[in-house]
């Protein structure tokens, strides 16, 4: 990130200015499209140059889709949504309304525009028709008849026998009264640390240790960042901790301002889960009523505070540093570290970015103490429960709370069912579109980090996404490949022109030169700045593994 | 890169006093690029639109490439060197025989490098016998240049672009770096987003005030009470640096009675800066561990300039900020070597090295290496050059790379002065406003096209290099004004401008050991010792005065020699535009035309409002000494009561508005402040602004 | 301060903390190519291409932007960090529709890595080709940027007129001036740091390409 434009972005934040993106996206609600004059606004209110303004206004999808004056339409082209329909979807909507993906009527009246995603998994395919999502059975022609309703959620279950962890009901802020009425700071923070309490979104890393480098590091302020980013086609994760237990992040984001010395927390959350900062936002409001956030929490000398800022649609925003700087107003590229948000992050302060559903970890390591915590998987390597998901092809979708070690048939088998109308599982996707792809004859595999690294997976955010005997893999190696071109933040080489010769390679329908293949594929892998490009590769090779005479290769 | 050129030639720009070092790239013999040196000490790899872009002008056609010699109808016809250099001999040698040597005066270039200035002034006091000669630091840092040995010693900044980065703190006043020296600008701004504390003091908000923690408008000539205000605070609060005053300075006992007389509330009434900017302005200043002072023309071109400059030191001084790495007093000198040339003697009071031509060992050294005597009494400064010819006292002048006529003030004077004169030389590059009156023009070389030296702003001479020719019959400076010296009967020797060089380090302490081979690629600062150690920082342990004490000076604060009254009710000051470098002889033959065609007038929109004048309007602007027109442009950047406009364009002529108001110390003319009166021009001012628009 | 030992292709050497592995190279004289490096700004980490290898670790790394660490074994000739560093540069080259002038910063790597620009591995869509010569002195020719970031950060770092940005995402990342208005109409200063820094050639000053037409 440019040190200056942070610096610039943070002068203007103490004096009360919004950013530029808050200030493109406002204008692009009210009028469907924005202008050179929004940005020369955008650049007068916010203080960021004109230039760069502009650069924010042609990376984010949010403000590059036209809009139409009454009706915007945005179809799901997410994973869990190519798994039910092979996207045939996509094509009778854009049939239907006479409209091409990112197009506008020619009256400016009706747009449509392709959205990845929508956090409706569970009921694909998926449209958002304005703020309503409809999704399920009958959606492309309730859609085509504008009579879009609103798709139901299923509520969250909890697999372990004592009762829920992660969501438990009745148990709000207790977490938070007894760190702030019985420990220190620091007492707080080795208890987090020996809960080893590995990042939930897919990295892994221990939220302790980066606490502590945050805690450490020499900076005026410190900040808490929850990552709600949840891009990842096929996981809703986040989206039900944010909308339906926001008291669990807020004291999880608390928690960890007490810990590492932070007086403000800051949300973002997706703008293709449009419900999610006003709920959010009524939660803050809330806790602020009833003493747990502000000035004095639980009369405490500890203050904290809350923020939520929605993002405008990029994958990549879930990287921590492209996070980072898109909660300043930034176009949304991944930096290189070091310096990493610990010691230098959201306006050139110490940062700690967690994901949404480990900071919901840390109330109960709070309330119940770390032993308690490492002892919820025994068995397992990894402390805590793991909330995941299932998408529409199984027969009970939803979210829900399980122990690691796991294995895949049974979280498949029994908790979500088996696939509806007799389907067979031909293979799962877990952990999001850089996870890798694992054949369906390998459920016994335990859920855990290692034991899906063994098999060129990973555990991700947790979503897991079946595929039946319908879906072609070459269909869907060319569906990941489009996704990750498109989701390319454009800083480096190798993901930024790499990922597009992929889905070049596999787009036009030619038989695929294999050793060219790996060629790129390990380009990718080992030259890529961030885990986007870096991880792309392996839901391929997994291809290449399993169902290599399904992708078309040359002889 | 070198497989494209013919050459590439390392060489230091003409422009500004910044310095940059650049690479200048030549295919058959016309340079076609310039790119910045990555080790350049003051650019570090960058550098502005004028030393990169602004070459062209040196093949553009109107480049005098021959002598040229004025007929009787005053047009010039083309003359071969020795027609146009026997002419000359030979009206010099007439004009000194029957008036003696003093009716002739001398004007030496800082553009010129520091080898050709020291060749002029030499010519004139060798060759002629007079020490009438001067360069144009008169008309923009010649007040630093002497509040700086009176308070300190030595002529030049007290560090290097340096200290700007290793500062917590610094103050600029009456400057605008970002136009006037951009790279300097450049490091400056760099260093606010890096934490640097930024007061901008000057009756504009220039583009570093947004990058600043201050800025404060005072009323153009207020100065003075300003510095007062600030050295007040700093000693009423405590933050006065007892032990260095004690061990380091004189003179603060008479200064600080005086300062009882500058409260924030005084301060506010003279110069309308608000009472609680100066008291934070002085602790952020003052609080820092180290900080800076940059300055410019906007303290020096004001009749007691040179007393701000003096207050400025006071204020270093009582806070203990010289002599150390991030504590600097720094002048933005302007022009590329305008140190040098006064450094090198071009200079009617000093030989090199600022040594008094009345002090009776330093004149003998000089008469016994050049084999003349020489007078012990100062020759004429410029404005007293033009007086002197108006009175018929002065009836020759050699100028050499000025174009007077348009950079110097109250032009009318100008203009009549080179009028009386019997014969005038002017050795420049393009004709100009000055050549008209010429009887004889040498065609001379650019920057580009010369080899020597010049001196930056930070008292670091660096290397010029020749990277093309001089077109046509154009010769370099040196050999144009070693060969017209030897014709006058005076064989300076010379054979090389390294030549020159070395004689300048035998004759002055001071430069003892500047040689060519010496400067190499990093420049020396001088001073510089026998054995080549150079000197970044001065004054960290003595300052160059008897004792090594800095001298304070107990300076009241006095009004301006222009201010605006009923007739003119507005204060006009001048100053640069990034796009054109001071008369734009070099500019405006380049694409940079292209990119400011012209200039205009900045108004506040309440002045503007009660005046009829709508953004864009042509108006006249009118003062005690003449009148102009060029159109407006309305901003809130500057206070109303103020306009401002720069004066790189001949057609617009600003400096015929500027008096003869100066600096009462070193003649340094007044072009900060003179009250102007303003109004459109056009007829639509004779109707409301209501029935105007509606037209 | 406490100084850090490493080696570098078997020398060993002795560096400040702080000091990148390219600035370590650099100092005993060795060449790690670099394509979005420039030392007048801060290391970008965009281009991937100064890959080398380090004992012990999982891949290799850029050594632009890792800090030396004591004991660290850095194997300029790493097998394969020079594979990843050769194939990404051959995806650059790849998205130009026509190869970079044989003086330019990109051509000379290409040529450092035997690069034949005829014979790439995966070739696919390229750059549309627009050229901007609105300024007197800066030309733009949008098909030849390959989106290394320094003119953007010249502009920034260095002169601080904030007058260009990135735009895009993807393949389809470019630059801009202003609000994609030309140098002309931006806070542009006409510095010429971005056609210094630029290493195709895709901001450059139109007397040079004036002069490549001779």
């Amino acid at each position: 990130m440019s040190r200056n434009l942070v610096e610039i972005v943070r002068r203007h934040h103490e004096v009360g200015a919004p950013t530029a993106l808050a200030v493109l996206k406002e204008a692009v609600q009210q009028r469907g499209e924005i202008t050179d004059g929004d940005r020369r606004r955008a650049a007068a209110r916010s203080g960021l140059p004109e230039a760069a303004v502009h650069g924010v206004s042609t990376f984010y999808d949010d403000l590059l889709q036209p809009r139409g004056r009454s009706r915007h339409v945005r179809v799901c082209t997410g994973t869990a949504c190519f798994a039910a329909t092979a996207d045939e979807h996509v094509a009778q909507i854009s049939a239907g309304l006479g409209l091409e993906l990112g197009e506008r009527s020619a009256d400016g009246e009706v747009s449509l525009a392709e959205t990845v995603c929508l956090g409706f998994c569970h009921a694909s395919p998926a449209v958002r028709d304005g703020d309503v999502v409809d999704a399920g059975p009958g959606v492309v022609a309730r859609v085509l008849a504008a009579a879009t309703q609103p798709a139901a959620e299923p509520a969250p279950r909890s697999l372990l026998a004592d009762g829920p962890e992660l969501l438990a009901r009745g148990r709000d802020w207790e977490g938070l009264a007894r760190a702030v009425a019985q420990l220190t700071p620091a007492a707080l923070l080795e208890e987090v640390k020996s809960a080893t309490v590995r990042g939930r979104g897919g990295a892994g890393f221990p939220a302790g240790s980066k606490w502590e480098f945050a805690r450490d590091a020499p900076g005026e302020r410190k900040f808490i960042v929850a990552n709600g980013d949840e891009g990842d086609p096929g996981s809703y994760i986040d989206k039900v901790l944010m909308e339906a237990h926001p008291n669990l992040l807020i004291e999880g984001m608390a928690l960890a301002g007490y810990a590492v010395g932070a007086d403000h927390g800051f949300v973002l959350t997706r703008s293709e889960y449009p419900r999610s900062k006003p709920l959010l936002e009524a939660a803050v409001a809330q806790a602020h009523r009833e003493g747990m956030l502000g000035a004095r929490v639980l009369g405490s000398d500890f203050a904290f505070d809350i923020t939520i800022v929605e993002g405008a649609g990029s994958y990549v925003v879930g990287e921590e540093t492209a996070l980072l700087a898109c909660l300043q107003g930034l176009r949304g590229t991944v930096s290189a570290r070091p310096p990493f948000p610990a010691q230098r992050g959201l306006h050139g302060m110490p940062t700690v970015v967690n994901n949404v559903e480990t900071l919901c970890n840390i109330p109960v390591v709070a309330r119940a103490g770390a032993a308690y915590y490492n002892e919820l998987s025994p068995g397992a390597k990894t402390s805590g429960t793991k909330l995941v998901c299932f998408n529409e092809r199984f027969a009970r979708p939803g979210v829900y709370e399980v122990r690691f070690g796991t294995t895949l048939r049974e979280l498949c088998e029994e908790v979500a069912g088996g696939l509806v109308d007799g389907h067979a599982i031909k293979a799962l996707q877990i952990g999001g579109p850089l996870g890798g792809i694992l054949p369906g004859w390998k459920l016994d595999t335990p859920l855990d980090f290692d034991a899906l690294a063994a098999e060129g997976c990973m555990l991700g955010h947790g979503g897991i996404v079946a595929f039946d005997e319908r879906t072609d893999m070459r269909a869907l190696a060319t569906h990941l490949l489009r996704f990750g071109a498109a989701e390319s933040c454009g800083k480096c080489f190798p993901c930024r022109i790499g990922l597009r010769r992929g889905y070049e390679m596999f787009a036009g329908g030619a038989a695929v030169d294999r050793v060219k293949l790996e060629a790129l594929l390990e380009t990718l892998e080992l030259g890529s700045l961030c885990a986007h490009g870096g991880g792309m590769p392996a839901p391929i090779r997994s291809l290449l593994a399993h169902f290599p005479e399904e992708l078309g290769l040359a002889a | 890169m070198s497989e494209r050129f013919d050459s590439d030639v390392s060489t230091t720009c003409g422009y500004c006093g910044v310095g940059c070092r650049l690479e200048a790239h030549a295919v058959d013999g016309r340079v076609v690029s310039i790119t910045p040196a990555l080790d350049g000490p003051a650019n570090k790899g960058h550098t502005c639109l004028k030393g990169r872009f602004a070459h062209g002008f040196s093949r553009k056609r109107e480049r005098l490439r021959t002598p040229l010699i004025r007929t009787g109808d005053g047009s010039f016809r083309a003359a071969s060197w020795d027609e146009a250099i026997a002419l000359v001999v030979s009206e010099l040698t007439r004009i000194r025989d029957g008036a003696g040597p003093d009716a002739i005066a001398g004007l030496a270039s800082s553009r010129a490098t520091n080898e050709d200035c020291y060749v002029m002034q030499r010519l004139m006091r060798a060759a002629i016998g007079t020490h009438n000669i001067d360069n144009c630091s008169r008309v923009c840092h010649s007040p630093t240049s002497w509040a700086l040995r009176q308070s300190l010693g030595l002529s030049g900044a007290t560090g290097s672009f340096d200290d700007i980065e290793a500062a917590g703190a610094a103050i600029l006043i009456g400057a605008n770096p970002t136009e006037g020296h951009p790279v300097a600008g450049a490091r400056i701004k760099q260093a606010t987003l890096r934490g640097l504390k930024l007061v901008t003091i000057d009756p504009r908000r220039i583009e570093l005030s947004d990058y600043g923690v201050l800025h404060l408008s005072p009323r153009p000539g207020s100065n003075a009470a300003v510095m007062l205000g600030l050295a007040h605070v700093v000693a009423r609060d405590g933050l006065v640096d007892r032990a260095f005053l004690d061990a380091r300075t004189d003179g603060y006992d008479a200064v600080e009675d005086l300062l009882a007389d500058y409260t924030p509330a005084d301060v506010q009434r003279i110069s309308g800066v608000p009472a609680a900017d100066i008291e934070r302005a002085a602790h952020v200043y003052a609080e820092a561990a180290e900080a800076c002072i940059l300055w410019g023309l906007g303290v020096t071109e004001h009749r007691y300039g040179s007393e701000v400059v003096r207050l400025i030191c006071n204020l270093a001084l009582i806070c203990g900020k010289v002599g150390r790495p991030g504590s600097a007093l720094l002048p933005l000198r302007g022009q590329n070597n305008v140190q040098g040339s006064s450094d090198m003697g071009a200079l009617p009071d000093t030989f090199t090295g600022y040594q008094s031509v009345a002090d009776d060992d330093v004149a003998r050294r000089f008469e016994a290496r050049w084999g003349v005597p020489m007078k012990r009494e100062r020759g004429l400064k410029i404005p007293e050059m033009f007086d002197a010819a108006v009175a018929g006292d002065l009836k020759a002048m050699y100028i050499f790379g000025e174009d007077v006529a348009q950079t110097d003030p109250n032009t009318t004077h100008v203009v009549a002065a080179l009028r009386s004169l019997e014969f005038l030389v002017c050795q420049d590059i393009f004709e100009n406003e000055t050549t008209k009156f010429a009887d004889v023009i040498l065609p001379a070389s650019s920057f580009l096209e010369k080899s020597g030296t010049f001196t930056n702003a930070e008292r670091r001479i660096q290397l010029v290099g020749a990277a093309i020719d001089p077109p046509g019959d154009a010769r370099t400076d040196f050999d144009i004004l070693t060969t017209v010296s030897a014709a006058l009967g005076h064989d300076m020797g010379f054979a090389t401008p390294a030549d020159v060089m070395d004689e300048v380090a035998q004759l002055t302490p001071d430069w003892a050991g500047v040689s060519h081979a010496r400067v190499g690629r990093r420049g020396l600062q001088w001073p510089v010792a026998a054995d080549g150690t150079d000197s970044p920082i001065l004054y960290s342990s003595q300052f160059a005065l008897p004792g090594g004490r800095a001298r304070l000076a107990a300076l009241p604060y006095k009004p301006p020699g222009s201010e605006a009254d009923e007739q003119f009710p507005l204060v006009l000051v001048t100053g640069r535009r990034l796009e054109h470098y001071n008369a734009g002889t070099m500019t405006r033959r380049t694409h940079n035309l292209e990119l400011m065609p012209g200039d205009w007038l900045e108004l506040h929109p309440d002045d503007a409002a009660r005046l009829w004048v709508r953004d864009g309007d042509v108006v006249s602007v009118r003062s005690a000494h003449g009148r102009i027109e060029l159109p407006a442009r309305l901003t809130e950047r500057i206070e109303p009561g103020h306009v401002f406009t720069a004066f790189h364009f001949p057609e617009i002529r600003t400096n015929l508005l500027i008096g003869s108001s100066a600096d009462i110390n070193t003649s340094c003319p007044e072009y900060k402040v003179v009250a102007v009166d303003v109004r459109p021009v056009a007829e639509q001012a004779s109707r409301t602004p209501a029935i105007a628009a509606a037209t | 301060m406490t100084m850090i030992r490493i080696e570098i292709d078997g020398t060993e050497a002795q560096v400040a903390p702080g000091t990148t592995v390219l600035e370590a190279v650099r100092a005993l004289g060795g060449h790690v190519p670099t394509l979005c490096f420039d030392e007048r700004q801060d290391p970008f980490g965009a281009c991937r291409v100064c890959m080398v290898g380090v004992e012990g670790a999982p891949g290799p790394i850029a050594a632009c932007m890792t800090p030396c660490r004591d004991a660290m074994k850095v194997s300029t000739s790493d097998a394969t960090a020079r594979r990843v560093a050769a194939a990404t540069v051959e995806l650059v080259l790849s998205e130009l529709p026509e190869p970079p002038a044989a003086h330019t910063e990109l051509a000379t790597v290409a040529r450092s890595f035997g690069i034949d620009g005829d014979d790439l591995r995966w070739p696919g869509e390229q750059h549309v080709r627009e050229h901007d010569e609105r300024h007197p002195y800066l030309a733009l020719q949008q098909e030849l940027c390959i989106s290394c970031g320094r003119c953007v950060r010249a502009c920034d770092e260095v002169q601080g007129a904030f007058a260009l940005t990135a735009t895009g995402r993807g393949l389809h990342a470019n630059i801009a001036a202003g609000l994609d208005q030309g140098f002309r109409e931006s806070t542009c200063v006409s510095c010429g740091a971005c056609a210094d820094t630029c290493p195709t050639d895709a901001i450059t000053e139109i007397s040079l390409l004036a002069l490549a037409e001779r």
